[in-house]
């Protein structure tokens, strides 16, 4: 085999490693957390793991809505999306083109965009008649920073990392090995 | 030339080069000692703004020593606890060591509305009426002696055990959240002292009574019913002490009463007690005052007991084959006494259970050395230590060596037979503990002070067994004390803790009833040093464990659902009425001729579900209240107005409210516990509709 094939092999094995995965990490602390972090996180197959039902407690004071797991009906499609990912530099050994290349980026891309555009709905989309009233806001998918009383570090994990892996390597076999011929 | 010198240095130092050497050393010796005599020592400066500090409070360098030995800063953590009784609180009180923060205040044998037990809450209330004596119900408690649960002797840190003297029960405590699991009345008993003690494994916690109970020959005593005259001679054929063998069951955290045993013992006022491992595994050691058997009697011309009490020079320790004992009891050899298996006396006698040794002089304290190889006994009224060798009383029951049979005929073995030393250490010795180096400490009570002892071998390696080291003087008239894990075969040194009675001038005065006062001491070093004056105002604590911190794993949140009442395999049982948030629900139906109202609730940060519960005027009212919540310290607390109802429920806890809506009205309720910013508005109504 040569070595564009194999770049393109392992490119679309790392979407299908990463399902299994955290795709983002967010903690949370607040003064009534003591030194606890709490962590929330997202898998690749959907799967969320950490303590949402003390967030919504201290969320609902200020008319966040509750984060339930039947409301994200996304996360059920999240594999798929994954699939797609690790499908595009597969069909790029079929016929290649600098189109499965554009794609294979936007799909990566689309991950922390969908997930920043949830956030900024989340905090602008309050419940009217919460006890407490709060200005909109905007958490981000990445980065340290805090609102009111919370300490937020929010991190896109290592199952992205691989999603941006596969786009690299599935790119240098497009411009070393397939461009340069 | 210089290589000549070079050959001749070779060939050794040369006289004259070794005389100028030598004596070039013995005057710079000299100049250096008298430079050091005349100029002081450079003496370390501390920073102006701390020596500014000391200066102001006028503090001395031994108060530095102490602040700094003991100060913990906020957020790191001590090093043992001290699981102290609370006297007559009816309570046991958590402190950490060195700072002697008092960390929790556990309700045990008394109503404790924090807790919220006694107060309403289902679970709690049936602890303190099975506790009861069937003739009142008693929510008075006078802790002693805590004891800690044991593995191979050693303490493991799951369970706390401790007794009420003045009602003679038992309560177990589980150490995962601090809270009573189970209280036992001891049959055939009005009181005990003897503290409880664990035997090596824990199967049995055991402790002797206190003064006798009037036992009707054959069924024993029973409360508010057994009665004899109370005289000199009826007190000798009918009152009777006993010491009980309780088992416990650390899966589901109770006492069982039915693999119990119980050994009736002659009316003497039986005190201390421990249960031996090692050496002296198998063996169980009791001390007792009063063997004159007198009842008293100021008005009616005879001396008070305390002086008719304290006429002999010896009174017994009690040394009891306690597997021997358990052996009787498997062949059938007890009578069935008010649901207990009781050795009798005479079969005591008889099967060679029990056997005496003289012990000085209303004696207090029965504490074993780590070797399990020394039973220590405080003379209380004599100022003696006496040590008895486990070793040396095996030898003489074997070689039947007795100077004869106290009044019931119990043979009573001979003092110089089964000793190994008797130390003079002080007025009032009461209490011995250990340390990791092989020395005993007694408590003396009317001297004021913390003596120190060495102990013989194998504790005591050094040259000078059996012989005071050291004394410190306390504030004001000792008690108990209490070393890290004494009385078990790893005790851990380092601190002490004189639980003195008086407090007198130590603290600011507070009117006319003064705090206690528990003094921490360093016997780190060959001298002991006080580091600190902790006042309790709480009861009278009386004797306290101390336990290394990290050998306590406690919860921090119970599992949703849990009801803490309910242990099954270690592990908290699901409340069988616990719901999650929407589940909530109110229904009412007849059980028998009663109306019963049932509510299901639920309380999170910051409502009750429902908020308002509808009965009708003599309606039971039963509400499973379940705290959904699962963040640390996020404990809501559930109380109505005019119905002396407070009810904690701590993160995940379920539990079941109960009581009869017997008065017309609308009552509100509110959480009690401060929880969150809305707090205040945690509240509801309790509408009790008038009856038809």
């Amino acid at each position: 085999m040569d070595r564009y094939t194999i770049l393109k092999i392992i490119s679309g094995v790392l979407p299908i490693i990463s399902i299994f995965l955290p795709l983002w990490y967010i903690s949370f602390n607040a003064p009534m957390f003591g030194q606890q972090w709490l962590d929330i996180y997202v898998y690749g197959n959907g799967h969320i793991d950490g303590p949402l039902h003390q967030i919504n407690i201290a969320n609902h004071y200020v008319g966040l809505k509750d984060i339930t797991l039947e409301q994200l009906w996304e996360l059920k499609y999240l594999p798929y999306l994954f699939l797609a990912i690790a499908a595009v530099p597969l069909i790029s050994l079929v016929k290649e083109s600098w189109i499965w290349i554009a794609a294979h980026l936007g799909l990566v891309l689309s991950i922390p965009v969908y997930i920043q555009v949830w956030l900024y709905n989340f905090g602008h989309d309050l419940q009217a008649g919460a006890a407490i009233e709060i200005e909109p806001f905007t958490p981000y998918v990445f980065g340290y920073y805090q609102i009111a009383n919370f300490k937020i570090l929010a991190v896109l994990h290592v199952g992205f990392w691989l999603l941006v892996a596969s786009f690299i390597l599935s790119f240098v076999a497009y411009w070393r090995f397939y461009k340069a011929e | 030339m210089s290589k000549k010198r070079n050959n001749s240095r070779k060939n050794g130092v040369r006289r004259r080069d070794f005389l100028v050497a030598a004596g070039g050393l013995a005057a710079g010796a000299a100049a250096g000692y008298i430079i050091s005599k005349s100029v002081a020592p450079p003496t370390p400066v501390l920073p102006t703004d701390i020596q500014n500090i000391i200066n102001q409070r006028g503090l001395s360098p031994e108060h530095v020593t102490a602040a700094l030995k003991t100060y913990v800063p906020g957020g790191m953590q001590d090093e043992f606890y001290m699981i102290s009784s609370g006297g007559h609180s009816g309570q046991v009180i958590i402190i950490g060591i060195p700072s002697m923060r008092i960390l929790k205040y556990i309700a045990v044998f008394t109503p404790e509305p924090w807790q919220g037990y006694g107060y309403g809450n289902k679970a709690t209330m049936n602890l303190l009426e099975k506790a009861s004596n069937g003739i009142r119900y008693l929510t008075l408690g006078d802790t002693h002696h805590p004891e800690i649960s044991r593995t191979n002797a050693v303490y493991d840190g799951e369970w706390c055990f401790i007794g009420d003297k003045l009602n003679a029960r038992k309560a177990a405590i589980s150490l995962k959240d601090f809270r009573v699991k189970d209280i036992v009345r001891l049959p055939n008993i009005q009181n005990q002292h003897g503290g409880a003690c664990a035997s090596p494994n824990t199967e049995y916690i055991a402790c002797g009574s206190q003064f006798p109970a009037p036992w009707e020959p054959g069924k024993g005593y029973k409360p508010g019913v057994t009665y004899y005259p109370l005289t000199e001679a009826n007190y000798k054929d009918y009152w009777r002490g006993a010491t009980i063998f309780i088992a416990f069951d650390r899966n589901t955290g109770k006492f069982d009463l039915s693999r119990s045993f119980e050994i009736e013992l002659p009316p003497y006022v039986q005190d201390l007690e421990i249960i031996g491992w090692g050496p002296s595994d198998g063996w169980a050691f009791l001390n007792s005052f009063n063997t004159e058997m007198a009842i008293g009697g100021t008005l009616e011309g005879k001396d008070p007991l305390e002086i008719s009490a304290s006429q002999r020079d010896f009174d017994y320790l009690h040394i009891i084959n306690w597997k021997k004992a358990e052996q009787i009891v498997r062949e059938g050899k007890y009578v069935e006494m008010n649901g207990v298996k009781v050795i009798t006396l005479d079969t005591a006698i008889e099967e060679e259970i029990l056997f005496f040794a003289p012990e000085p002089k209303s004696p207090h304290g029965c504490d074993i050395s780590a070797s399990g190889r020394y039973i220590v006994i405080g003379g209380k009224l004599d100022p003696t230590v006496t040590i008895y060798d486990i070793e040396k009383i095996k030898q003489a029951i074997a070689d039947r060596r007795f100077e004869g049979e106290d009044y019931y005929g119990v043979p009573v073995l001979r003092f110089e037979d089964v000793t190994a030393a008797k130390i003079e250490v002080g007025l009032g010795p009461l209490h011995n503990e250990f340390d990791d180096k092989g020395n005993g400490y007694v408590s003396c009570f009317i001297s004021n002070e913390v003596v120190k002892y060495s102990l013989g071998p194998p504790d005591y390696t050094g040259d000078d067994p059996f012989t005071v080291q050291d004394r410190i003087t306390i504030h004001y008239n000792i008690g108990h004390l209490a070393t890290p894990e004494s009385d078990s075969p790893e005790p851990k040194g380092k601190y002490l803790v004189a639980l003195n009675k008086w407090s007198i001038d130590r603290f600011e005065p507070v009117g006319t009833l003064h705090p206690q006062n528990f003094q921490l001491i360093d016997i780190s070093g060959d001298k002991m040093s006080l580091l600190y004056d902790m006042p309790i105002p709480l009861g009278e604590p009386h004797y306290a464990k101390i336990i290394s911190a990290d050998k306590i794993r406690p919860i921090t949140v119970y599992p949703l659902g849990a009801d803490p009442y309910v242990i099954v395999n270690g592990g908290y049982a699901t409340h069988p009425q616990a719901i999650n948030v929407g589940e909530e629900r109110i229904e009412r139906r007849k059980e028998g001729d009663t109306w019963v109202t049932e509510v299901w609730m639920t309380a999170i940060r910051s409502h009750f579900t429902p908020d308002i519960v509808r009965c009708v005027e003599g309606d039971l009212v039963r509400i499973y209240l379940s705290n959904v919540e699962t963040t640390r310290d996020a404990t809501h607390a559930f109380a109505i107005s005019e119905f002396n109802i407070m009810v904690s429920i701590d993160p995940g806890e379920t539990t079941t409210i109960e009581f009869v809506a017997d008065k017309p009205g609308v009552y509100s309720f509110y959480c009690v516990e401060f929880c969150s910013p809305l707090h205040l508005e945690m509240a509801g109504y309790l509408e009790v509709r008038p009856k038809e």
